[in-house]
C-alpha cells in the first residue's frame, strides 16, 4: 500500500488525538516498518490494518468509524493529487462514475505496484448510482469515507448507504450513492 | 500541559525525528533507484527513439519515392489515355462496357459522329441493339451469349445505323471481364468502322465470283456452292438435277455479227436464264459458251428436262438488236446428283458426256440430253480408245492404205486416197470409231500431223519413181480451226520436194459449220500454194451450195451412200446426176466413191462422172501393194482389168 495512506494516516492521528496517542499507537504496533513513512514508499497494507486496530482500543471509536473519518480527511489530499494528474470532474457522481476507468487506471500508471480494488459502477438514474467493491483488503469504509469527503470537496450533499457482501475469499460491498 | 505531557511528547517528536530522518534516508534511496531507473528509460527511450527516426526517414523516403512513382504513373496513364483516344479517333473506333446486371451499355470516343449516339454512360442495351441491322441482330445475341457462358471471345462484323440513318460496317470485338470496386461482370470491347473496307472486299468477292459480262456466277463461286450444296443434298437425301448447257457454235455469231452483238446476246441469253431461278438454286456461267442451270430438290428430272426443252425454244427465237432475230442453238446434257455423280468432278464428267452425246447432232439444231447408263459405257469406251490412240500416236504407230482412183474417161488410175491405218488397233473398234474419238477429244490435230507426213513421205517416194499420180488426204475440221494448215502442208511440200499439184486436200461439209470466211481464206491459200481441194463425203451433212460455190475448191466426191442406189433407185440417180451436172456447171470434177458393181459404173459414165473410186477396181492397198499395181505405176494408158479380172 502506498506511503500517503500511511503518512495522512499518522497526520490524522497526531492532529485528532494528539501525539500522545500517537506515540502510544505507533510503540503498541509491532510494526514492520517501523513507523517511519514516506510517501513515496510502499508498505504492507496488514500495517494499517493492526494501526487502525490498536488506534480503536486507545479511543475507543470503532474502527469502521475510524477509516470513514480517514477517508474523508484523505480525499482532499488525493483530490490534490488528481490535479497534478490533469483530471477534472463537473461533480462527485461524475468523479464517481469515472473512478474505475479513469482515476484508479490513472494511479496504476503511477505506481505499478499499487493495490487497488475494483469498482463495478452502474448508474441508476441522473442523481444514483451503484458502486459494487470488490478487493483481497477490508477497505469499504475506507471508500465510504472517501465517498463523504467528495461529497464535501464538490459541496454536495451525498447520502450513502453500505451493505457488505464479504466472502470467504473476498471482501465485497455494495456502496448506493445518492446525490440530494 | 503537565512536565510529563511534554516530556512524552518531546521524547515522541524527537522518535519522530529519527523516524522521518528513516524516511528520509528511504525516500532518498528509493528516489536514487528511481533516478537510475529513469535514467535508464531515458536511454532506452532515446534509442528507441534514434530507432525510430531511422524508420520514419527510411519509411519517409520510400512513401516519397512511391508518391513519385505514381506521379509518373498517373502522367503516363494519362499520356497514354490521351494516345489511346487520339487512337481511336484515328481508327473511327469507340470502346464499349456491356453492365450485364443492369443491361446497359457505356461508349467511350467519338460515339457522336461515328454511331449517332450522345456519349452517355448506362445507355440501355436494347437502344443499341435497335440500331444493329436486322440481319445482324442474330449473330450479335448469340456471340455476346457465348461470351457471358463460356468466356468466348467476341468477333463479327456488323450493320450499325449511323447518324445520317444509313448502315454502315463495323468490326465488333469484346472479351468477358470485370469493372469497378464490386468486379462487377461486363463484357468489355471496340467497335471499329470499316464500311470502305467491307465494302471493297465484297466487291472484289463479287468480282471474284461473278461473270463481268452476264452478271451470272462464275465457275469459282459454283465449285464453292456446289460443295454447300452436295452437303445439304446428303442430309435431306433429297438429289437435284444440274444441266449444262453450251451454246453451239457461237464463234460463229461473234464472226458474223461481231464481239458487240456477241457479247449482247450473251447477256440477253443470261437474262433468259434468269427467268428460270424460280425453278433453280444455282445458275452460273462456266465459260464463254458454257452455263449451268442447278435445279431446285423439289424439280423432278422430267420436269428439268421439259424445263430444258422450255429454254431451247425460247433460245430459238431469241431476238437482237436492230430487229434481226438469231436464234441460238443449244446442246445440254442433264445429270442427276448423286445418282450419276456423288462429286462434283463426277456429276460435271457425266454432264460433259451427255453433252457430248448431243454434240454429235448438233448438226440438226439444239437437243437435250439425260444421262443415262449406256452413255457411261460410252465413255468408258471413248477413254479407252482415246488412252490407245495418245500411245499409238507417240509411237507412231499408224499406216497408211492407199485406195486407187481411175479416171473415167481415160481408163488410168490418175490418182489415190490415203487412208488412215491403225494396225494395232483393239478388234473390239472400228475405225470410223476411233476416228470420232479423236476427233471429239483433239488427238486428231497431232494424228493429223503425222498423217499429213506419213502421205508426204509416200508423194515423194512416187514422184521419185517418175509416177505422176495424185495423193489425197483428209483433213479434219478441227484442224483447220486449231491448225495452221497450210503452214504445215508448206513446210512438207519443201521437206519432201513434192509437187504441189500432186496432193489433194480432201475436206468434208462439216467444215462448213466452222468459221467460213477462215475456211474460204485457209483454202484459197492452199490453192495459192498449187494445192487442190476436194469435198468430201458430199450430200451426207451440211450442204451449202452457196458456199460450195464460193469456195475455190477443185472436186466434189459424191458420198458412197447417194452411189449405192445408183443404178438400182430412180432417185438417187436423180441425185447424182443433179450433183454432177451442177459440180460441171462450176467446172468442178466429180468423183463417185464406193463403186462396187458394174450397174453403177454404167450409169456413172453415163452421167459423166470424172472419176471412180470404189472396191471395183481396188480395195484400199499398202503401199507396197499400191506401187506394184502396173495399171498404177504405168504412166501409158493400159488394158485395165477390175479386181473381179474383167476386161473392160
Ligand atoms: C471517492 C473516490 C475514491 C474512492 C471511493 C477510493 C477508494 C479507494 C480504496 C477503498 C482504496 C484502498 C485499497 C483497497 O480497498 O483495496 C484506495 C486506494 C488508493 N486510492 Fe483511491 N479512492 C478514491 C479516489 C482516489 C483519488 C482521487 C486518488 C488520487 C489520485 C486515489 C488514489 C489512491 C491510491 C494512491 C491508493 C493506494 C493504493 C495502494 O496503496 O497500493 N483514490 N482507494
Amino acid at each position: 500500500m502506498k506511503g500517503i495512506i500511511f503518512t495522512e494516516f499518522v497526520e490524522l492521528v497526531e492532529t485528532t488525538f494528539g501525539y500522545g496517542v500517537a506515540n502510544a499507537l505507533l510503540e503498541g504496533c509491532d510494526l514492520p516498518s517501523g513507523g517511519a513513512y514516506t510517501t513515496v514508499g510502499t508498505y504492507d497494507h496488514e500495517e494499517i490494518l493492526s494501526l487502525v486496530g490498536r488506534l480503536q482500543k486507545l479511543t475507543g471509536t470503532p474502527a469502521p468509524d475510524l477509516l470513514e473519518a480517514y477517508g474523508k480527511y484523505l480525499f482532499p489530499k488525493l483530490a490534490e493529487q488528481m490535479t497534478a494528474m490533469s483530471l477534472k470532474f463537473d461533480g462527485a457522481l461524475d468523479l464517481l462514475c469515472s473512478l474505475e476507468s479513469i482515476i484508479h487506471k490513472e494511479v496504476l500508471k503511477l505506481y505499478p505496484d499499487a493495490e487497488l480494488p475494483s469498482f463495478n459502477i452502474k448508474k441508476i438514474n441522473a442523481k444514483e448510482i451503484l458502486m459494487e467493491y470488490r478487493s483481497c483488503r477490508p477497505f469499504a469504509h475506507l471508500a465510504k469515507g472517501l465517498i463523504d469527503g467528495c461529497g464535501d470537496y464538490y459541496q454536495q450533499t451525498l447520502s450513502v448507504s453500505m451493505k457488505h457482501l464479504n466472502t470467504d475469499t473476498e471482501f465485497s460491498t455494495l456502496i448506493t450513492v445518492r446525490q440530494s | 500541559m503537565s512536565e510529563s505531557n511534554i516530556d512524552i511528547e518531546l521524547s515522541y517528536l524527537r522518535k519522530k525525528i529519527d523516524r522521518e530522518k528513516d524516511a528520509r534516508k528511504q525516500a532518498e534511496v528509493l528516489l536514487e533507484n528511481k533516478s537510475t531507473e529513469l535514467f535508464d528509460i531515458n536511454q532506452r527511450l532515446q534509442e528507441a527513439n534514434q530507432q525510430l527516426d531511422v524508420i520514419v526517414t527510411r519509411r519517409t523516403k520510400a512513401l516519397k519515392a512511391t508518391a513519385e512513382r505514381v506521379e509518373i504513373t498517373s502522367d503516363e496513364l494519362q499520356n497514354t489515355v490521351n494516345r489511346l483516344s487520339l487512337v481511336l479517333d484515328v481508327a473511327n473506333a469507340v470502346t464499349w462496357l456491356f453492365n450485364v446486371r443492369h443491361q446497359t451499355m457505356d461508349i467511350a470516343g467519338k460515339s457522336q459522329s461515328l454511331l449517332g449516339i450522345e456519349p452517355t454512360k448506362a445507355i440501355p442495351a436494347d437502344d443499341i441493339l435497335s440500331r444493329i441491322h436486322k440481319d445482324d441482330q442474330v449473330q450479335l445475341t448469340e456471340e455476346l451469349g457465348f461470351a457471358l457462358k463460356e468466356g468466348k471471345a467476341i468477333s463479327l462484323r456488323c450493320r450499325v445505323m449511323s447518324r445520317n440513318g444509313s448502315y454502315r460496317w463495323f468490326l465488333i470485338n469484346g472479351e468477358l471481364s470485370s469493372f469497378g470496386a464490386k468486379r462487377s461482370l461486363c463484357v468489355i470491347g471496340s467497335c471499329i468502322e470499316m464500311h470502305e473496307q467491307v465494302e471493297r472486299e465484297r466487291e472484289v468477292w463479287r468480282m471474284a465470283n461473278h461473270d463481268a459480262l452476264t452478271g451470272l456466277p462464275n465457275r469459282n463461286h459454283f465449285e464453292t456452292q456446289f460443295n454447300a450444296l452436295a452437303g445439304e443434298s446428303f442430309v435431306s437425301g433429297e438429289g437435284f438435277t444440274l444441266a449444262l448447257i453450251d451454246i453451239n457454235d457461237f464463234t460463229q455469231i461473234n464472226d458474223t455479227y461481231g464481239h458487240r452483238t456477241g457479247d449482247g446476246v450473251l447477256q440477253d441469253f443470261a437474262d433468259i436464264l434468269r427467268g428460270y431461278s424460280d425453278h433453280a438454286t444455282h445458275i452460273a456461267r462456266l465459260s464463254g459458251d458454257e452455263y449451268i442451270v442447278v435445279f431446285k430438290n423439289n424439280i423432278a428430272t422430267w420436269s428439268a428436262h421439259e424445263l430444258c426443252q422450255k429454254l431451247i425454244d425460247e433460245c430459238a427465237t431469241m431476238s437482237i438488236q436492230d430487229g434481226e432475230r438469231l436464234g441460238l442453238s443449244l446442246t445440254m446434257g442433264l445429270a442427276v446428283f448423286p445418282k450419276d455423280g456423288g462429286t462434283m468432278d463426277d456429276l460435271m464428267q457425266s454432264v460433259y458426256s451427255a453433252v457430248q452425246v448431243g454434240k454429235q447432232k448438233k448438226h440438226i439444231g439444239s437437243s437435250c440430253v439425260l444421262y443415262n447408263s449406256s452413255i457411261e459405257r460410252e465413255r468408258f469406251r471413248e477413254r479407252d480408245i482415246r488412252s490407245a490412240l495418245k500411245a499409238a500416236i507417240e509411237h507412231q504407230s499408224f499406216d497408211l492404205a492407199f485406195q486407187p482412183i481411175m479416171c473415167n474417161q481415160s481408163r488410168y488410175f490418175v490418182g489415190c486416197e490415203a487412208l488412215f491405218r491403225w494396225p494395232d488397233m483393239g478388234g473390239q473398234w472400228d475405225i470410223q470409231e476411233v476416228i470420232d474419238v479423236a476427233e471429239n477429244s483433239g488427238l486428231i490435230l497431232d494424228l493429223g500431223e503425222q498423217v499429213i507426213d506419213m502421205a508426204f513421205s509416200k508423194l515423194s517416194h512416187l514422184s521419185d519413181m517418175g509416177v505422176k499420180k495424185w495423193v489425197a488426204i483428209n483433213i479434219s475440221p478441227l484442224q483447220f480451226q486449231f491448225q495452221d494448215v497450210p503452214h504445215i502442208i508448206s513446210k512438207a511440200l519443201i521437206k519432201y520436194n513434192v509437187d504441189p499439184a500432186m496432193l489433194v486436200v480432201e475436206v468434208t461439209e462439216n467444215i462448213f459449220l466452222e468459221n467460213i470466211t477462215r475456211v474460204a481464206a485457209v483454202l484459197g491459200q492452199l490453192t495459192k500454194m498449187g494445192v487442190r481441194v476436194a469435198i468430201d463425203d458430199f450430200g451426207s451433212g451440211y450442204s451449202s451450195l452457196r458456199y460450195v460455190q464460193s469456195l475455190p475448191l477443185d472436186k466434189i466426191k459424191i458420198d458412197k451412200a447417194f452411189i449405192d442406189n445408183v443404178g438400182s433407185s430412180a432417185e438417187s440417180q436423180g441425185i447424182v446426176n443433179a450433183v454432177i451436172n451442177m459440180s460441171h456447171s462450176m467446172n468442178y470434177k466429180v468423183v463417185a466413191e464406193g463403186v462396187e458393181t458394174e450397174e453403177q459404173l454404167t450409169a456413172l459414165k453415163e452421167m459423166g462422172c470424172d472419176f471412180i473410186q470404189g472396191y471395183l477396181f481396188s480395195k484400199p492397198l499398202s503401199f507396197d501393194e499400191l506401187i506394184k499395181l502396173d495399171d498404177f505405176s504405168a504412166s501409158a494408158p493400159l488394158v485395165l482389168k477390175t479386181h473381179l479380172g474383167r476386161t473392160l
